[in-house]
Formats: C-alpha cells, sequence, structure tokens
C-alpha cells in the first residue's frame, strides 16, 4: 500500500537504566547532522528501575513526522525486548542483541527466521570491557554497531558522544572507545542494512526539539518572568528546562508545593505586573480550576499549558490522550471567557506559547493550551527559532490617570485598561466577590449583571480577532476533508504524503484554536458533498462533539483510539485508503 | 506624606459591634502611615471572611482572592515586585485549614511579606463554626456536642515550620499592634502575626476580657530569649499568661528573593522586566 523505501525505523530496547533514551538522543541526532530527516518517540513506564523502555527513531523522505508500528532494526539489550518486539519486525529486518546476556528462545528464533529476520548477536558486554568501560556503556558499544550497520561514518558520530558525556575527558574517551568497538565488531561481521533514504543539507542546521522544550522557549523568549509548577508527567520537563536555563536570563523558576499555589502565584505575578505561567497534567490541572475562575473574574491573566496523558484520576502517567479537551473548554465555576487552543507540533508550541502570552493579557482572561505526551516528550524536527519572530503585546495598559480612572471600566470590546500595583495611577480592588468599576464587591442586581455581561462581552472580541484554523492541501478538489487537532497533525501529514503520491487528494483542517471555536471556516472547509472525517485520541470523539455543537456538522467518519499510544502512520493509512479509492 | 485619611474607603466596616477588626484595620493604617507608604505604594492581600469584608474597606491597591489562598497569591505578587511592600491578611479558618500547606511552604520559602493572622477561634461568615483554633470540646454552630478534634497553637506550628518571625499582638493593645505590623513589614522575609481578637457574636469562650485579663507584652518581661525553642513553650496553651510582642525575630533573615542565585546583583524587578529574549545560545543546543 506504501512504498516503505521512504522510511526506515530503527528501535532501541532495554531495561528502565539501560540508557536507552540517552542513546536513543544520540543517534537521532546524529542521523539528523549527517542530514536525514529523523523523528524521535520514547515509550517508557512510570517507574524509575526495570520495566521496559523503548526509542524509536523514524528515519524519512516524507513531510511531517511518521510513527510506525514496522520496525527495520531493533537494539535488544535484554531478553524481553527480543520477545516483545518480534512481531514488529519487518521482513528482510534485523536484530542486535547482547551475545553475553541474551539468549533467544528457539520459538521466536524460528519464528523470525520464516519472517527473514535477521537475529545478529554481538558481544555488547564484553566490547565494552575490552575498551576499559563497564556494563552500562553498552548502550555506546551498540550505537558503534547500529552506525557501521548504516553504513556512515564515525566521524559524524564521535562528537555527539563527547557532547553527551562531557563530565571528564576519560568519560569521553572510555564512550568513543566502546564505539569504535561496536563499530568494528560490525564491519568485521560485514553486516550491512540497506535503505534508499536520501539527504538534505537543509536538515543539518535544524534543531532536534521536543515540544516541551519548545515551550520553555518560547517562555523565555516571551518574556515570562516567574515560572511556578508542580512535577507532573508529561509536562515535567518543562519545568526542569526552565529551572536549568530560565535564571541564565533572569527568569524565577518555582517548583511550588502544588498546583492550587502554582496557579495562584501565577496570577499574583500577572497582578503585579510581570509575565507568569504555569505547567501541569489533567490532574494538576483540576487543582488549578478555582484559580482559573479566579483569572476570570478579576481579569487577571493567567496561562497555564496541560500536557494530556490517558485515563481518569492518575490513569496512564507516561502515555499519551486528547482527552482533556472538555476539561480545558468547560473548567472552572461561574461563566467567564477563556482561550483554549492545541498546536501541533514544536514549531507551533514555541510561536504559541508567545502567542498565549499576549492573548491572556490582551484579553485579560485565562488562556489554556493543550499538550500531549506524544509532542510533549517526542523529538522532531524543527527549523531554529528566533526570538525575532516574537512579539509581545500587553494588551491595554495605562502608564497615567487620575483617583477617576477606574480599573473594571466598560469599555465596547469589554477589555479595561489595566494598570499595575505601585504606579501612582489609581487605586483598585482585583476582587474576586463580583464588584464595581473600582473593584468594591456589591451584590447590586443591575451590577451583577452589568459585570457579567461586561466580562463576557470578550468572548465576542476574542472570536472575531482569532485566526482561522489551518489549512494544508486544496480543500476545492479534494476527495476528501480531514480534521484534526493536536500532534496528531504530524504522522496525518506523513499519510497523506504517502497517499498523494498515489494520486489521492485529500485536504486536512487543523483546529489550533478550540475555543471560542470560529464556526465559518470549518463550515466553509466542510461544503460541499465531499467526504469528511476527524481524527482524534479520545473516546468520546470531544472535538467532532465541539464541531456539532458550534456549526451543527456531522462528520461522515471518525477515527479515534484511547490505548494510550499516539496513532501509527500505518492506522491513519489504512483509514484513509478505505475513504479515498 | 500620606495620612490615615487616605487610606479611608468610601466604604463603611459592616463588621459586627465590638469586632477585634476595626482595631486590626485601624493599626494596619497607622503603620502604613508611619512608614511613609502612601495607598498606592502597596498590595494588600485578602483572604475570604470577615477579614476579606474589609478588602474594600480601605483605600489600596489590593487582591481579594480565594479562601485559604492568601499566601499563594501573596507569594506571586510579592515575587512580581519585590519592591512591593506587600501584606497577606487571612483568618485562623483559612489559614489553618484550606490554607494549611501554602502557609508552612510560605515559611520554608520565606518569601518577603507580612501575613496578618486574624484569629478570632471561629468562621464569623459562615455563622459561627470550628476552627483550627477553636479549643477542643468546645461547642458550635456544626458541632454541638463539641468540637471533637485537639486545638491547635498557631505559634507553636509556625515556630515547628521554621519561622523566621513570630509576633503575636492583641486587638486591645493599639500601639502595640501597629509597632509589630511595622517591625512585620520591615523583616527581611515571611512575618507571621498573629493577632489575638475576639469575634462578639459566636467566641463566647474567649471574649475581649478574658484576653485582656490575661495578655502582657514580653518587652515587660526581663527573661524573654529571642530563642524559637523558649517561644515555643512560652505559647504553649497551658500557660495562664498570654505572651504579646515580637516572640522570635531569626536576625539572619534572608529571603526567597535574596536567595536565588541568578538574581543577585539584579537592580530591576520582574515587572520591569517583560520583553523578548534572546535565545540564540539556547537554540544550538538542539543542533
Amino acid at each position: 500500500m506504501e512504498n516503505r523505501n521512504n522510511r526506515m525505523i530503527i528501535k532501541l530496547a532495554g531495561a528502565a537504566g539501560q540508557g536507552i533514551k540517552t542513546a536513543g538522543l544520540i543517534l537521532t541526532k546524529a542521523l539528523k547532522r549527517s542530514g536525514y530527516k529523523v523523528f524521535g518517540y520514547t515509550e517508557y513506564p512510570s517507574l524509575i528501575r526495570g520495566g521496559h523502555n523503548v526509542f524509536q527513531i523514524e528515519v524519512f523522505n516524507s513531510d511531517g513526522a511518521p510513527l510506525s508500528k514496522e520496525t527495520d532494526i531493533l537494539l535488544a539489550l535484554d531478553k524481553a525486548s527480543i520477545a516483545l518486539h518480534t512481531k514488529e519486525l519487518s521482513q528482510g529486518g534485523i536484530i542486535l542483541y547482547d551475545e553475553n546476556t541474551v539468549t533467544p528462545e528457539q520459538t521466536i528464533i524460528d519464528e523470525l527466521k520464516n519472517n527473514e529476520v535477521n537475529l545478529v548477536p554481538i558481544k555488547l558486554s564484553d566490547l565494552a570491557s575490552t575498551a576499559g568501560g563497564n556494563a552500562l556503556m553498552k548502550n555506546t558499544v551498540a550505537l558503534g554497531a547500529i552506525w557501521e550497520l548504516l553504513g556512515l561514518e564515525l566521524k559524524d558520530l564521535e562528537p555527539l558522544i563527547a557532547e553527551t558525556y562531557n563530565k571528564t575527558q576519560e568519560m569521553i574517551d572510555l564512550n568513543i572507545k566502546c564505539l569504535r568497538g561496536g563499530f568494528e565488531d560490525v564491519k568485521a561481521k560485514g553486516l550491512v542494512f540497506k535503505s534508499n533514504l536520501n539527504t538534505d543539507e537543509s536538515v543539518k542546521d535544524m534543531m532536534l526539539i521536543s515540544g516541551n522544550e519548545a515551550v520553555a522557549l518560547g517562555a523565555i523568549a516571551a518574556g515570562v518572568r516567574l515560572y511556578s509548577s508542580y512535577p507532573m508527567t508529561p509536562a515535567s520537563a518543562i519545568l526542569s528546562y526552565l529551572a536549568e536555563h530560565g535564571p541564565k536570563h533572569g527568569m524565577v523558576v518555582k517548583q511550588a508545593e502544588d498546583e492550587i499555589t502554582a496557579a495562584n502565584m501565577v496570577i499574583g505575578a500577572f497582578h503585579a505586573g510581570t509575565r507568569s505561567m504555569c505547567a501541569t497534567s489533567g490532574g494538576g490541572f483540576d487543582l488549578m480550576t478555582e484559580a482559573l475562575s479566579l483569572s476570570g473574574m478579576t481579569e487577571t491573566p493567567f496561562f497555564c499549558v496541560i500536557g494530556q496523558r490517558p485515563g481518569p484520576a492518575t490513569g496512564v502517567p507516561t502515555w499519551t490522550a486528547q482527552g482533556d479537551l472538555d476539561l480545558a473548554i468547560k473548567a472552572g465555576h461561574g461563566e467567564f471567557p477563556r482561550i483554549v487552543l492545541a498546536p501541533g507540533n514544536p514549531a507551533q508550541a514555541f510561536q504559541y506559547t508567545a502567542d498565549a502570552l499576549n492573548l491572556t493579557e490582551k484579553y485579560q482572561t485565562p488562556v489554556l493550551m493543550l499538550l500531549d505526551k506524544h509532542l510533549g516528550e517526542s523529538f522532531y524536527l524543527s527549523p531554529q527559532f528566533k526570538s525575532e519572530s516574537i512579539t509581545i503585546d500587553r494588551g491595554k495598559i495605562l502608564t497615567s490617570g487620575d483617583n477617576e480612572t477606574k480599573r473594571y471600566a466598560p469599555s465596547e470590546d469589554g477589555v479595561s485598561a489595566r494598570w499595575f500595583p505601585g504606579d501612582q495611577i489609581s487605586t483598585f480592588l482585583a476582587n474576586s466577590d463580583e464588584h464595581t468599576t473600582k473593584g468594591y464587591s456589591t451584590e447590586e442586581g443591575t451590577e451583577i449583571s452589568t459585570m457579567m455581561q461586561k466580562r463576557l462581552l470578550k468572548n465576542n472580541t476574542i472570536l472575531s480577532n482569532l485566526p482561522d484554523p489551518l489549512i494544508y492541501g486544496d480543500a476545492v478538489d479534494a476527495e476528501l476533508k480531514l480534521v484534526t487537532w493536536g500532534s496528531n497533525i504530524e504522522v496525518i501529514k506523513a499519510a497523506i504524503g504517502e497517499l498523494e503520491k498515489q494520486g489521492k487528494k485529500i485536504a486536512l483542517m487543523q483546529i489550533i484554536y478550540c475555543w471560542p471555536l470560529k464556526a465559518d471556516p470549518i463550515v466553509s472547509f466542510l461544503n460541499g458533498n465531499t467526504q469528511t472525517a476527524i481524527i482524534e485520541l479520545n473516546a468520546t470523539m470531544q472535538l467532532a462533539t465541539l464541531i456539532k455543537q458550534v456549526t451543527g456538522i456531522e462528520f461522515n467518519n471518525k477515527l479515534n483510539k484511547f490505548d494510550g499510544r499516539p496513532f501509527y502512520i500505518e492506522e491513519i493509512i489504512a483509514f484513509l485508503s478505505n475513504l479515498v479509492k | 506624606m500620606a495620612t490615615l485619611a487616605d487610606f479611608n474607603s468610601p466604604l463603611l466596616p459592616t463588621w459586627c459591634p465590638g469586632c477585634g477588626n476595626f482595631a486590626i484595620w485601624t493599626c494596619l493604617k497607622q503603620a502604613l502611615v508611619e512608614k511613609g507608604l502612601s495607598p498606592m505604594d502597596v498590595n494588600l492581600c485578602f483572604d475570604i471572611g470577615c477579614n476579606g469584608n474589609g478588602a474594600d474597606k480601605i483605600n489600596a491597591y489590593a487582591f481579594k482572592g480565594l479562601h485559604g489562598r492568601t499566601i499563594p497569591l501573596a507569594s506571586g505578587i510579592s515575587l512580581g515586585n519585590h519592591k512591593l511592600p506587600v501584606i497577606g491578611i487571612g483568618g485562623d479558618g483559612g489559614t489553618f485549614d484550606e490554607g494549611m500547606a501554602h502557609l508552612i511552604h510560605a515559611i520554608r520559602s520565606n518569601y518577603k511579606f507580612l501575613f496578618i493572622l486574624h484569629n478570632n477561634c471561629d468562621f464569623g461568615l459562615t455563622t459561627g463554626q470550628a476552627t483550627p483554633t477553636t479549643p477542643q470540646g468546645q461547642k458550635m454552630n456544626s458541632s454541638p456536642y463539641g468540637v471533637v478534634e485537639s486545638r491547635l497553637n498557631p505559634g507553636q506550628l509556625v515556630l515547628a515550620s521554621g519561622a523566621s518571625f513570630y509576633a503575636r499582638g492583641f486587638t486591645g493593645n493599639i500601639p502595640q499592634l501597629k509597632e509589630l505590623i511595622v517591625k512585620g513589614l520591615e523583616h527581611e522575609g515571611f512575618a507571621f502575626l498573629e493577632v489575638l481578637q475576639h469575634c462578639p457574636t459566636y467566641n463566647k469562650f474567649q471574649d475581649h476580657l478574658y484576653l485582656n485579663s490575661r495578655v502582657y507584652d514580653v518587652k515587660t518581661d526581663e527573661n524573654h530569649k529571642n530563642d524559637r525553642r523558649y517561644v515555643y513553650d512560652l505559647v504553649d496553651y497551658s500557660n495562664e499568661k498570654i505572651a504579646t510582642g515580637l516572640l522570635y525575630q531569626d536576625p539572619e533573615s534572608t529571603s526567597y528573593y535574596s536567595r536565588l542565585e541568578k538574581r543577585k546583583g539584579m537592580e530591576t524587578t520582574l515587572k520591569d522586566e517583560v520583553k523578548v529574549y534572546d535565545i540564540a545560545e539556547q537554540v544550538k543546543e538542539f543542533i
């Protein structure tokens, strides 16, 4: 159905603690520096030692960022890794395993032989100790072995080894020796894995970056001065990154005692006149919802990133889902305007972090940005981020005024000018009680209605100013019009790229601003007799329901799943192929 | 220079006659005037409850937040502009029930702001339920057979948590309370000021006269020691006399902000620093 010459998949597998992720990142980045298009995906359980870790590297020619079920080269650092991935190996695929510690079962050997998969034993442990290293350095030996298998030159990999293990020169030397040991061993065996992948000079200068890191860079660039959060997978990496790099720019990074604190600190910091934000996952966001409502009521900016993971309660902490769209749109008591947006790749995550900060300050109401584990923790190619692409718009800020200046003065767009404590303008009370234009508490009926209308007026202002959804491809002569959101976008682009080669025409819409949801662009995109479809990673089709609520349109076809795994390109291609015959 | 009148709001207090809040309200204004601060130079943070009903009865920049969340809100404000004097105000209910974790962590963090605890040993605004500082066995609304839980001691809690400043005032001693507010504003860290006050409507067990007959100022006690363990015992409920004044202050106290390595030597506040930052150095690490 698709031409697999366009893609090669390398999977590193082993027990937690065996350095799978470190090795995976080195390999992915080295391939990128050699000019190959790459995508890195991790699977790991919610524990620190033991359990099964996977780093999957997709090397490809297409657009987007594919994720495959199939594997061409498997590195198995432990016995479980062979059994767990046997069925994923492609015909002609290769399994490299540590001969010193792993003895494959005969049944598996037979099964692999039937599928024409080559089992290649390598003495990874022996090679590591010959080089003077310890058992943990097996992963570096394996990297050398894979590099030679791909027919690449060591000079392109060695600098990355040196950058990664840079604590001491001794560590660098040891790892380089291990690397060469693995490389020479495979060379002596004469093994080669053939692929027809192209290299592209422009890829060498691209970034290899995760969605979480992109959010963190967006936060730094767009002037966040206080970042306050409580660790929660899959958003913790934003906190870790900023804790290290934020202070280099003078940012204050606070690991708060809980999400309630994080959210209230963010609101306090915005009230004081600076920029602030936090990030969490669904469960932590639940704790923030009263603060969300406080932001709405006091018209104090608030920005939170929600990294989604599957399930209610603790759910499945280290896997992915898009089940918190309804939560983001509906959370918080009372009625108040808000903006919910969802980037689909790191370049968008970077840009929309900055945009979200502008929006929360311009409209003085909460902004929530949905990521998921797949976007947050996978490694994507991205053009280099530039601070020059960031503009700061803090909305209506007064620098002078007198006693009669009212913080919550009515206006045509619902947005009142603001200023900050300490400014010699006019005192005001940011009040969680319903309040007058000065902020004083009120229980008077007309004042209650007036202030509610004033705040909700911002919804209209927001709606008429939000950008339209993104459209990929030509909707006019498309055989299928497809809608999706969030991290699905990259694998879908890759799938459409494959189908286009067969002459199929599919137009794709990415909803970025999920709330308020602009109806007109969706209606005009879906207009006509063409087949329509929607793809999302949740059980209840939350975006489809929302689109129906706002536009009345129901999709002809839907693809969803909720098993904690992101969509694989094989699943998308199968779904789309059925619709565009 | 600001005067007391500058802090007057057009709204009059709605507290019950005889409420201790009147004294705290007055002392707060007096202390701000004494410090040379005008209504536009400070930010007050109020909790929900009878203390919070005073939020619009004083003219100053203020934020009335959510129940029990005054401390994280005030922390964010004081970090956002570390040159801005910030005062958090909360009751015994919000502070020790919903806000307990915030209090202990603010003590650990030692954010630079003054927190004034209105301790009247009951929930006033919700009509007289027990709080953690209501005595065990006391009959209250929603505790008709007597409070089952043991009584929490604010001074012992904050001292054991490592508070760098603990003072206790009494709404019957205006000059002392004003002075304690001034001292709290000057403290280099988290200043916890407990104010013993009467709730004339719901607190029938510890009225003004009860408190007045037991309090004394530690200034008058030659034996008083600025020692955490000494003060811990001094404020035990078993003591008949109630010590008030600046009971403990760590002279070496350093605030959260001043401890931040990468902020050392920076003159500006976070408020002044919202601009585009160059991330070119960070971007290189991803190539």
